[in-house]
């Protein structure tokens, strides 16, 4: 567990077009299968990590009654002490990309139908001028052979400007589900 | 004491027919495996009363309870248990389950707590499942709360930290369960000077695939790797496993997929969890492997220092992979479904960053998100598919491969079978019909 970073949006409708923008093209890439595509949207130190999610032990506080079921209470992977489901560089992305584009990854082949749909997007600009960004993802899934499924959560992003769009140097994928019932969250969020 | 069963009070007139189809299920030799084995809901439910409710069955490791009031909670097949530290020191396992109307009575996955409140009517147990406190005796009047706690799993032993329990309170011994299947763990666990600990959460996800399909393939199919994995590994990876691999049955039912590494071989190829870098290798973590390797030769001797783990099973249903620091649990759910639960196991003594180094190459890898594990997933689901044919079912698995070839070896105690060779699944089909035909029978 770690303490919820602040965040505090700010009001910049033209940043957050392009922000906005820049999500589109990205959910665009990889439904469409572009995979090599997308790593072009990546810096190349990005930090790509998806907590696992439990269930705590619930305490109250008078002091602050909202804490009791904070978020960040039931992730784990940040510090030492935990266990992420994934914590990834570029390189284990660029490898996740190849992959997925041989005939013989047979998780991938017939390949998935996906559909993402990225919304509730809030931003924060940084002093360094990079932007916090906050969105939710709904990620539909479809596969011969098997149910259809739904992923839903939250992606917590850090964009550094780059020729006029941005580039992803920080990626955090919260997902709402502890046991995983989807097909694989191997997939890029 | 009140004894948990899984599945008690099945109706007796539907078993007779069934002992005829699970003997005609797997041959004597164990070479053919009919498609009904995995998907029957009658061959299921006989799996939770004859194995699941005998078994020892894994529940924690020791490191997850360091303090007393410590509490993790699992399953023992499709029982819900509560494994706790007691205030006496002692591992205790429980069933969650109240004993006025049945509601689990702990909701989180871990923690440290003084006792379980159930939400219905606060009926208040303590750590070792005695039951403490019943509000409504104020308006009634007492009951006799001593018969009233939660049921205890009757045997709970504990191997180097693994703790196991079993829902049979005359199952022999978890050092009988486990026989020779000791050596090869100690292979692992006795080669880091301060032990094993198990860190963070497990990784849990739902397969569409039998609980058996999973535990088989992580009990020693090494036939599969340079197949389905081929998108992620040339050939080559599986050489040393094809040159030097060994599936070692101490036990049937149980595993140890190994490589016996020759005399000759590097500290680096004999090092436990080179092999298991997939992106960059941190040189900390090298220098780390190396030095473990080193102290390995002292501890564990010059033979057994040799040997390199790949998977191995614990009968029935929990698997260590070696090489990327996972221990696991196929968690039945009815015929089609299992839940696999995951858990990161790292040195003790090691520094954080190489924790931290090493608990990449298990999520990168392993897991719900592993990148060679997704192909796992994929083929268990797709073996589903197939094992529903009922137009098929005359036309059961073939499990012959290297039939006869197997043997003994020198150094390893156990039947040794070459990599390829499928006595490690003969041997426990040919456990699982037994008995499921000696549970049934009696």
């Amino acid at each position: 567990m770690r303490r919820a970073q602040a965040f505090t949006p700010a009001f910049d409708p033209d940043t957050l077009r392009r922000v906005e923008q820049f999500y589109y093209r990205e959910a665009r890439l990889l439904d469409e299968r572009q995979y090599l595509q997308w790593l072009s949207l990546l810096t190349p130190d990005i930090r790509y990590r998806l907590p696992s999610r439990f269930i705590p032990l619930a305490r109250g506080s008078t002091r602050d009654p909202e804490s009791i079921h904070a978020i960040d209470k039931e992730l784990s992977g940040y510090d030492a002490v935990g266990l992420p489901v994934r914590e990834e560089g570029y390189g284990h992305l660029a490898q996740r990309a190849a992959r997925a584009l041989k005939p013989n990854a047979w998780a991938e082949n017939p390949p998935p139908r996906t559909r993402r749909f990225v919304a509730n997007i809030e931003i924060e600009p940084l002093a360094d001028g990079s932007i916090r960004a906050f969105s939710n993802l709904q990620l539909f899934h479809s596969q011969h052979g098997r149910p259809d499924h739904l992923f839903s959560g939250q992606r917590r992003d850090r964009l550094e400007p780059a020729d006029g769009s941005f580039r992803i140097a920080e990626r955090e994928v919260i997902l709402d589900s502890d046991i995983v019932r989807g097909p694989s969250i191997a997939l890029l969020f | 004491m009140n004894d948990i069963r899984e599945g008690r009070g099945c109706v007796a007139g539907a078993v007779a027919p069934m002992l005829g189809r699970i003997a005609e299920l797997v041959t004597d030799d164990g070479c053919y495996v009919g498609r009904k084995v995995f998907t029957d809901p009658d061959i299921y439910a006989a799996e939770k009363r004859s194995i699941f409710g005998k078994s020892w069955l894994y529940l924690a490791h020791d490191s997850q309870l360091p303090n007393a009031g410590d509490f993790v909670t699992t399953y023992m097949a499709e029982t819900p248990v509560i494994v706790t530290r007691g205030t006496d020191g002692e591992i205790h396992a429980l069933a969650n389950s109240c004993s006025h109307r049945g509601l689990p009575v702990c909701r989180a996955d871990f923690g440290n707590t003084k006792g379980f409140v159930c939400p219905y009517h606060a009926w208040t147990y303590g750590l070792t499942g005695e039951l403490l406190a019943v509000p409504q005796e104020r308006k009634v009047g007492r009951i006799d709360k001593s018969r009233l706690g939660l049921p205890p799993v009757p045997r709970v032993e504990c191997y180097r930290g693994f703790i196991f329990g079993s829902f049979d309170a005359n199952a022999a011994t978890l050092d009988h369960h486990l026989g020779d299947m000791r050596f090869y763990l100690d292979v692992y666990l006795d080669r880091f000077p301060a032990g094993v600990e198990v860190i963070g959460p497990p990784h849990k996800w739902l397969l569409n695939a039998n609980w058996k399909l999973p535990y088989e393939n992580q009990l020693g199919d090494l036939g599969h790797g340079a197949y389905l994995h081929s998108a992620l590994t040339g050939p080559d990876v599986f050489s040393e496993a094809e040159n030097h691999g060994f599936g070692m049955v101490p036990k049937p039912g149980h595993s140890a997929a190994v490589r016996m590494m020759p005399e000759s071989a590097t500290e680096e190829e004999l090092a436990w969890g080179v092999e298991g870098v997939s992106v960059g290798m941190d040189p900390q973590l090298h220098d780390y492997l190396i030095s473990v390797q080193r102290k390995a030769a002292e501890r564990l001797g010059p033979v057994r220092s040799r040997i390199k783990g790949l998977v191995c099973g614990i009968y029935p249903n929990f698997n260590f992979v070696w090489s990327n620091h996972s221990i696991r649990v196929a968690h039945p759910r009815g015929p089609g479904q299992t839940e696999l639960w995951s858990w990161w196991i790292v040195p003790r003594d090691a520094p954080d960053a190489v924790k931290q180094a090493l608990r990449q190459q298990y999520s990168f890898v392993l897991g719900p998100a592993g990148i060679v594990e997704q192909e796992d997933s994929e083929a268990w689901a797709q073996q589903w598919i197939g094992s529903n044919v009922d137009y098929l079912d005359d036309r059961p698995y073939y499990y012959g491969l290297g039939q006869g070839e197997e043997g003994v070896h020198p150094d390893m105690p156990g039947v040794a079978g070459k990599a390829f060779n499928e006595y490690y699944a003969r041997a426990f089909y040919q456990r699982w019909r037994a008995e499921l035909i000696a549970g049934e029978t009696t």
